[in-house]
């Protein structure tokens, strides 16, 4: 089921949403969890039911695994490292049975001749943002951070349908604490109304900006996958839009899953935050995928020395997490090379800041952080083209193509009329490029009314924040609605939905 | 504040709604409005009527429930106003045919149609070779039989998207500003091509488009999924008490000669042999002047090689329907059985190369083309 889906807004939401004031209303608070719980399970089973048993024998598991861990001195140490070790083993086997047994197999038979047949196993969807959650949950009962849990808790936080399948990673200690809080309803009618806002903000972003962008990215993209070759303008058409469908695919699940949350009365940390306003690549994954970034820094970074080793031990580490990180998105070699090469940005970022020249004046006047962040913008656009590619082959045409001379408009632009006007596309982007410079996040258009919980206030800061739901802004949210709803009848899946 | 929220979120949404329900369904863009107005510089042309063949045509044949469906590819669309079929036993008649549809697409389709329209009583078959032909790319066929009619969703894209309010404009500025004739797809289900349609253009580029397809069906073998799919449709006609006749529409002698040139008569021969097995076939591809008129920019019974007129379709229809006002030539029709196979391919063979003789420049052309096609193979397989 899709947040953008008929299915989902008109009768899944609904319904959990009314059951569930239901049960506050009569305080049944415990009964209220366990309906999440089970409409949880409904969401995720919708696509599947057979991965159902999947989810729940995984909780189960770990949930086993993480009372061990949270009890106290009854066990040794060396048994709790046992077990911490086992419960990653088992998180992480699981991942990857499902998510690379195909890609090991089919590059054994590449590399050493071989004929296995592949397996085709199938991705359960959102398998590797909930082992992430529960990996750091049992890091972190290990490492004696969680006290005590609720299995009813925990299987909530692992399942809460609005960051089930594409995230943000939520940390339990953000999460399992307000499972226990009691709202009263003053707060609930306002959590409904700021929650329902922030996700009519975020289908806008999804069904209008990125699947506009969509029909863009997959013409250029696809016309080249099918031999065809692309002309500058086509091919620079296609990055861009594919650069702008991901960040506004991404921006719009993740401002939906704050909404829904909220609606709930659960604040989420904030996954995304403008990242193309960002001066340079450590900035921009201190933006984008925020939750993932600090997911690799604390259980990943930092356990393989961070920056504690001196520079070069650093880097090395900076190129494990990124090409690990890159990995995770997908079973192909396109993702690790990809980020591979975020992993060389960013070392070339700190080694720059390292550099007494980067802390002159002349590189903080607002013309030159400009610049940098145009820079940045280019830099994340091409490095997503591998992203994009379903080959690394494909990807390199996709580059020749970005700087072929455009002497000759060559038969695809004759073919990619077929699928859209370019002009309208240049039009369209240019729209969709200055509404991201300019324009507020969505944390911050909502700033007062504390959308989330990573973020404070002073880093919200901006003159277009709302300070009330007034009937302008009510109008202006049920247009954008009443569009999104328009452009439902083109179902297509998020695009984090296949990590 | 909040309760206010919910009420007038509501109410601008419901009102917003329903001021673009009342625009699309004025406008209609798509021709499919239950109001159905039509107005001068509003909406009399209607621009976005077309490509949407799939879109539309089940849900008309539910709205207008005809007595009478053709089924085919492009060539029907193009060919055939079932309006002149008004007054014989087969009125009404709806032309539900989906361009470049593979025979197990017309299945699909026939399926649908046949579950949304009760008063169904014939179906008229168009038999057209390549689609029997084994494609290069299979899985653009099995795409095709992934498209399933789904109703709801249909109607959700005609009547409530974004398309339909973009399609919206977009025709009331053209009716506004332009107010001239479009490609569209008219109210019976067929193509009209407006006033000045040069079709010698389209037969000048015969001779080099055709080895461009030639990559597509590079083995020219009979596929055998397309005559399981003829069974289904033959079964389904029987199953439902249809009527069924299958047409083998006019062949132009452009690509008679290219049939000849790739020596594909006998594969025609047996394509025929096994279809007239199956059930009854009218022919109106026997060699005569109407299908081999000479190429002109203004033709009256072809619009390119492949896509006879509107006129030529009208004639079709009279014969069929036994008017005493069809005027053809005088083996404009003719019931092909399995033992009339061998003589009509004959027939056929030899009236093309007759033509071919007359025909000097096309042929240096075609075989310029072929030549150039069998070197840029050459070179490829090197």
């Amino acid at each position: 089921m899709l947040f953008n889906s008929y299915l989902f807004i008109f009768i899944f939401l609904p319904l959990v949403l009314i059951t569930y004031f239901q049960l506050e209303n009569y305080r049944k608070y415990h009964w209220g969890i366990c309906w999440l719980i089970f409409a949880s399970f409904v969401y995720y089973g919708w696509w599947k039911p057979q991965f159902l048993l999947l989810l729940f024998g995984s909780i189960l598991a770990n949930a086993i695994f993480g009372k061990i861990l949270c009890s106290g001195g009854r066990y040794a140490k060396s048994y709790r490292s046992a077990v911490v070790a086992t419960g990653i083993a088992f998180n992480l086997g699981v991942l990857a049975f499902f998510k690379y047994t195909d890609f090991f197999v089919a590059n054994v038979d590449d590399l050493l001749g071989f004929d296995f047949a592949l397996p085709n196993i199938l991705l359960p969807i959102g398998v590797s943002f909930i082992t992430f959650q529960k990996i750091a949950f049992l890091v972190d009962a290990y490492r004696g951070q969680v006290k005590q849990f609720s299995v009813r808790n925990f299987s909530l936080f692992v399942t809460f349908f609005p960051q089930l399948i594409a995230g943000p990673i939520v940390h339990h200690a953000e999460i399992i604490p307000q499972f226990s809080k009691k709202r009263d309803p003053t707060t609930r009618s306002e959590d409904l109304a700021i929650g329902w806002s922030i996700f009519c903000l975020g289908l806008f972003k999804k069904v209008v900006v990125a699947d506009t962008c969509a029909g863009y990215a997959d013409a250029g993209y696809g016309l080249l996958h099918s031999g065809s070759s692309l002309d500058l303008a086509t091919a620079w058409t296609a990055v861009l839009a594919y650069s702008f469908q991901l960040y506004y695919d991404f921006s719009g699940y993740s401002d939906m899953a704050v909404g829904l949350a909220r609606m709930f009365g659960i604040q989420f940390p904030a996954n995304f935050n403008s990242p193309y306003k960002s001066t340079g690549i450590i900035e921009f994954w201190r933006r984008w995928h925020i939750s993932l970034s600090r997911f690799l820094r604390d259980y990943l970074y930092f356990p393989l020395g961070g920056n504690r080793y001196g520079s070069i031990r650093r880097y090395i580490n900076v190129m494990i997490v990124m090409v690990l990180g890159g990995l995770w998105h997908g079973a192909n070699w396109v993702f690790p090379v990809w980020g591979a090469i975020h992993g060389f940005l960013l070392i070339i970022n700190h080694a720059w800041r390292n550099l007494r020249l980067s802390q002159t004046s002349i590189f903080n006047t607002r013309m030159v952080r400009r610049s940098f962040v145009g820079f940045t913008f280019l830099t994340v656009t091409l490095a997503w083209i591998p992203f994009r590619s379903n080959t690394l082959h494909g990807a390199w045409q996709m580059l020749n193509s970005l700087f072929a001379i455009p002497l000759d408009l060559s038969s695809a632009r004759a073919l990619l009329i077929q699928f859209y006007d370019l002009r309208f596309a240049v039009v369209w982007l240019a729209v969709v490029a200055a509404a991201t410079w300019v324009l507020p996040n969505s944390y911050q258009i909502f700033r007062r009314f504390n959308p989330v919980d990573n973020l404070s206030r002073e880093q919200l800061t901006s003159a277009w924040a709302i300070k009330k739901l007034d009937w302008k802004v009510t109008w202006i949210l049920a247009g954008m609605f009443v569009l999104s709803l328009l452009h439902l009848s083109h179902v297509s899946p998020f695009l984090y939905f296949q990590f | 504040m909040q309760p206010q929220f919910v009420r007038t979120f509501v109410s601008a949404s419901v009102l917003l709604l329903g001021l673009f329900f009342v625009f699309t369904l004025i406008i209609d863009p798509y021709g499919v409005s239950p109001i159905s107005i039509s107005h001068e510089r509003v909406n009399q042309f209607k621009p976005a009527r077309i490509d949407i063949d799939r879109l539309i045509k089940p849900f008309e044949v539910w709205r207008y429930q005809p007595k009478t469906i053709f089924l085919g590819s492009s060539r029907v669309q193009q060919g055939f106003d079932p309006s002149v079929m008004n007054g014989s036993r087969f009125a009404p008649a709806y032309n539900a045919s989906i361009p470049a549809s593979t025979v197990a697409l017309n299945v699909s389709n026939l399926k649908a149609y046949v579950a949304l329209d009760r008063q169904l009583k014939t179906v008229i078959f168009e038999l057209f070779l390549y689609p029997f032909i084994k494609a290069k790319n299979s899985a653009f066929v099995d795409r095709q039989q992934d498209q399933k009619f789904n109703f709801l969703e249909s109607a959700t894209m005609l009547f409530a998207s974004w398309d339909a309010l973009r399609a919206s404009g977009e025709t009331l500025f053209h009716n506004l500003v332009r107010n001239t004739p479009v490609y569209e797809i008219k109210p019976g289900g067929y193509f009209y091509y407006p006033p000045g349609h040069d079709a010698k253009s389209l037969f000048t580029g015969f001779a080099a488009g055709i080895w461009k397809l030639q990559d597509t069906r590079p083995d020219m073998q009979l596929d055998p999924d397309a005559f399981e799919s003829l069974r289904e449709i033959v079964d389904i006609c029987r199953k439902n008490n249809l009527e069924l006749i299958l047409l083998l529409t006019p062949n132009h002698a452009y690509d008679d000669f290219y049939v000849d040139s790739v020596g594909a008569w006998g594969l025609m021969k047996e394509w025929l042999d096994r279809i007239t097995n199956v059930a009854t076939v009218y022919s109106f591809s026997q060699p005569n002047a109407w299908v081999n008129e000479p190429v002109s920019s203004h033709m009256t019974y072809w619009n390119d090689p492949y896509h006879f007129t509107l006129e030529m379709g009208r004639q079709i229809q009279l014969k069929l329907i036994g008017s005493r006002s069809e005027v053809g030539p005088d083996n404009f029709m003719v019931r092909l059985t399995a033992n009339g196979v061998a003589e009509h391919i004959e027939q056929r063979r030899q009236a093309v190369r007759q033509w071919a003789q007359t025909e000097k420049e096309f042929i240096a052309r075609f075989d310029e083309e072929r030549r150039k096609w069998m070197a840029s193979k050459e070179s490829g397989n090197k």
